[in-house]
């Protein structure tokens, strides 16, 4: 009971006496830079209604009919020009309001105090929220002659906004780790809006495509997370696990989730060891790759919104285990330079898989992938098929992280005396750079030699891990058991090394 | 209490910290020598919890920085050489945002800024911009940043760095009033007089190792086996070192002029009591009879071979 009042006392504290917050609402709109942006904002957005109702006038003389959908299409335009500024906004607030932490040196004093980085962070996402919601407050009026006009009503839009706040809250959430990461503010900005085009990009692929393929006529759990089909899903509802219920409520639902597990994974980086932080991470990334997976695949709707148009779990997981490649090298990554956080441990280690350390990086990468492809089969009830072919691309998609992370292992044993940053930029440049290179100069050769016609077109595809879940089973265990030799002699070289350089460096800890 | 245990800490092949051990009382202010590079940012920085220790431990009234560094955290005041202060809060915001990580009881607040602000001579400046702040100012706020939670120890690395003579010698009256307060304060610094006036005990560190550490007055005398004794009479210098040579304790003696002399001597207090003792007896006029003071800079250079790492 005693545990219970000190848990909500402390919250209480988190989000009624937050110091952080408080100095961001302080200070918010006091610089003289705060009105020129908010008056830039607002140009923005009228400038774009008003040009596109000169528009409407200058066609002259149109019928009702067409005048109402014309008014439709501006309430659209200003509601997508709505969702672009937030896109764009959002990440700089909440990247700014961190890394200034760090420009203005405070970062030492904030954590040389008894401050939790959960009390430090929510008080900046809360705080660069108010800003969002600021943000849409002034734009009302403009988003009102919408009504006033009758392209939209005063439900459409207090739902569109209410969608708009959810987009903005994640778009923080998600900038926060990076800036966290960066500590630059060029670079976390940087970073941040390319991060926020991806998530949008992923987030609306897997819902506007199955909405596609059902002819419009359903509308996916993760709709309404995208940006692109907010005036389109306007009043939707949605079915999850069988059950129907407003879009607005899943959104809120993922949203909030989402911006938990961007916030741990702040957390997390600025945490030592076996943290707290750490351990709340993994078990809401093990959620996340259940939840989501589960969600794009109908979530009991018999499978009717898979956006791949598969039933086979890798055909599912597969395009997000590509992303999720990003976050590959921060579990695979070690170093004798960056604490005990990083400390080599070992290779496989169960004991530590939620706590962190890199012994824990790769048994959690492999639940990962089991907890996604339970999650897709759940989602999709009956309609999902696990035969023999589905369970060889499951153990597939396993081998191909395991290579991944083999990488990862291998660039920390080059780099091990630089810190675990530099293993990670090794890592991620050759994955994304060596890697598809690699794969351009291979196609080439194979030009190259059919022109000669040396060799049987298509030897290519025997390494071409993209296509990889729709490839028939034969050419599955050849591309599985090439990478698989290839992440084992990989693995055992650099674990070797590893072992070496501890040993060298006095032993394990 | 402080108990500095083994604390090492290594970046890669290079051992920063090595082993580093001592001891504080409340009241005590360690004066923490070196040159740039020599390990002191390191070590305060792992006891203000900044960095985790490759081993080694500190203890801090019973709570060890690596179990359980929240609390150690509440009880101390950390102010690093290159402090910061956001650009956008007023004096008085600045100490509030730090009172209430602390928590410090709302209803204290007020009265726990106002005390602080009084203490560093800051009242007048409470609703003025942080930034419109001098650097002696800022020092003094970055101070009682330090304070509002009343710690049992404050870390301060390089505190008077860039000050002008004034705020340096105010400084330095504050920190001497906080360890008369009962505050135990570690002062880093590679200016040697700006910690020979007020610290009790210093410890010289080079290449991450604690060369020595202790009483100041210890740490002179054993370093400088023979102390300095000046002396002055009103007449008869000359024959006051005549006399004086040879006696117990006295190894050499020089005369400064026609009124002065100095007594290079090996012994204790008692010895130099005995010394002026037989002195004055003889029929000389003492006018001054006084021992030089510690001088930091030549045990510094002593002990130190100027290695950095």
């Amino acid at each position: 009971m005693a545990t219970l009042g000190t848990w909500v006392n402390e919250q209480w504290r988190i989000y009624t006496d937050n110091a952080p917050m408080r100095r961001e609402y302080r200070s918010q709109l006091r610089s003289s830079r705060a009105p020129w942006l908010l008056t830039a904002y607002l140009s923005i957005l009228v400038l774009t209604g008003a040009a596109f109702y000169w528009g409407l006038q200058s066609q002259g003389m149109r019928s009702a009919a067409d005048i109402q959908g014309q008014l439709r299409t501006y309430y659209s335009v200003i509601i997508g020009m709505l969702e672009f500024l937030v896109a764009l906004i959002a990440p700089v607030v909440a990247t700014v309001g961190i890394v200034s932490e760090y420009q203005t040196k405070m970062i030492d004093l904030v954590f040389s105090s008894p401050m939790s980085s959960k009390y430090f962070l929510v008080g900046k996402l809360v705080s660069s929220y108010r800003y969002i919601l600021i943000l849409l407050a002034v734009s009302l009026p403009v988003a009102s002659v919408s009504v006033m006009l009758g392209g939209a009503s005063w439900g459409d839009v207090l739902s569109s906004y209410l969608l708009i706040s959810f987009h903005g809250l994640v778009y923080m959430a998600l900038s926060i780790p990076i800036a966290v990461m960066t500590g630059k503010p060029i670079a976390s900005v940087f970073w941040s809006w390319l991060a926020v085009f991806g998530y949008t990009n992923v987030i609306s692929l897997t819902s506007v495509l199955p909405m596609a393929r059902s002819g419009f006529s359903m509308v996916p759990p993760l709709a309404g997370l995208g940006p692109y089909v907010n005036v389109g899903v306007i009043g939707a509802r949605t079915e999850v696990f069988g059950l129907s219920m407003p879009l607005w409520v899943p959104t809120a639902f993922v949203s909030f989730f989402l911006s938990k597990f961007f916030l741990l994974g702040a957390g997390s980086a600025m945490s030592s060891a076996g943290s707290k932080e750490t351990f709340s991470l993994r078990i809401h990334g093990l959620l996340l790759a259940f939840l989501i997976p589960a969600l794009v695949t109908g979530a009991g709707s018999g499978g009717a919104s898979i956006p791949f148009g598969s039933s086979n779990p890798a055909q599912l997981v597969w395009p997000f285990t590509l992303l999720f490649t990003i976050f590959v090298p921060y579990l695979s990554s070690w170093s004798l330079t960056g604490g005990s956080k990083y400390w080599p441990n070992g290779v496989w280690s169960f004991k530590w898989m939620l706590r962190g350390t890199p012994a824990s990086g790769l048994p959690y990468l492999i639940c990962l992938i089991v907890t996604a492809c339970l999650g897709a089969l759940l989602g999709q009830g009956a309609a999902m098929k696990l035969d023999a072919e589905g369970l060889l691309k499951v153990a597939g998609v396993a081998v191909a992280w395991a290579f991944i992370w083999s990488l990862g292992w291998a660039a920390s044993a080059i780099l091990w005396n630089t810190g675990p940053e530099a293993a990670r930029r090794f890592h991620l440049l050759f994955m994304f750079l060596v890697g598809p290179a690699v794969l351009f100069l291979l196609g080439m050769m194979e030009l190259a030699t059919v022109s000669t016609g040396s060799v049987k077109p298509g030897w290519t595809g025997s390494v071409n891990w993209i296509t990889f879940p729709y490839d028939t089973p034969e050419v599955a265990i050849a591309k599985i058991t090439v990478l698989g030799i290839l992440a084992v002699m990989i693995g055992v070289w650099s674990e070797s090394r590893r072992r070496a350089i501890v040993y060298d460096y006095g032993g394990a800890r | 209490m402080l108990e500095v245990k083994g604390l090492r800490k290594a970046f890669g092949p290079l051992v920063a910290v090595d082993n580093i051990s001592f001891t504080l009382e409340p009241g005590d202010i360690f004066g923490f020598i070196g040159s740039n590079g020599a390990g002191k940012t390191t070590t305060i920085r792992m006891l203000a919890t900044l960095l985790e220790p490759d081993s080694g431990t500190a203890i801090l009234n019973g709570r060890d920085i690596r179990v359980d560094p929240m609390s150690v955290r509440r009880q101390i005041g950390f102010m690093p050489d290159d402090f910061g202060i956001y650009d956008d809060v007023k004096v008085w915001e600045y100490l509030d945002f730090f009172a209430t990580v602390y928590r410090v009881p709302k209803v204290e607040r007020q009265s726990v800024i106002d005390n602080v602000l009084e203490l560093v001579d800051l009242t007048a400046k409470r609703d003025a911009m942080a930034t419109s702040l001098s650097r002696g100012m800022r020092q003094r706020l970055s101070l009682a940043r330090c304070l509002v939670h009343d710690p049992s120890l404050l870390l301060l690395d390089e505190p008077a760095s860039g000050l002008d003579p004034r705020a340096r010698a105010e400084l330095k009256e504050l920190i001497a009033e906080l360890g008369r307060m009962g505050k135990m304060i570690i002062v880093s610094s590679h200016i040697l007089p700006e910690l020979a006036d007020f610290c009790n005990t210093v410890g010289i560190i080079e290449r991450g190792k604690m060369v020595t550490h202790g009483r100041v007055e210890d740490i002179v005398r054993s370093i400088q086996q023979t102390r300095i004794l000046h002396v002055k009479v009103i007449e008869g210098a000359s024959e006051a070192s005549m006399f004086l040579h040879g006696k117990e304790g006295v190894a050499a003696t020089n005369l400064t002029g026609s009124t002065t002399l100095t007594v290079e001597f090996v012994g204790d207090g008692d010895m130099q009591a005995d010394l002026l003792g037989v002195l004055v007896s003889e029929g000389y006029r003492v006018i001054e009879f006084r021992e030089e003071a510690a001088n930091l800079e030549d045990v510094f250079l002593q002990v130190t071979t100027g290695a950095v790492n």
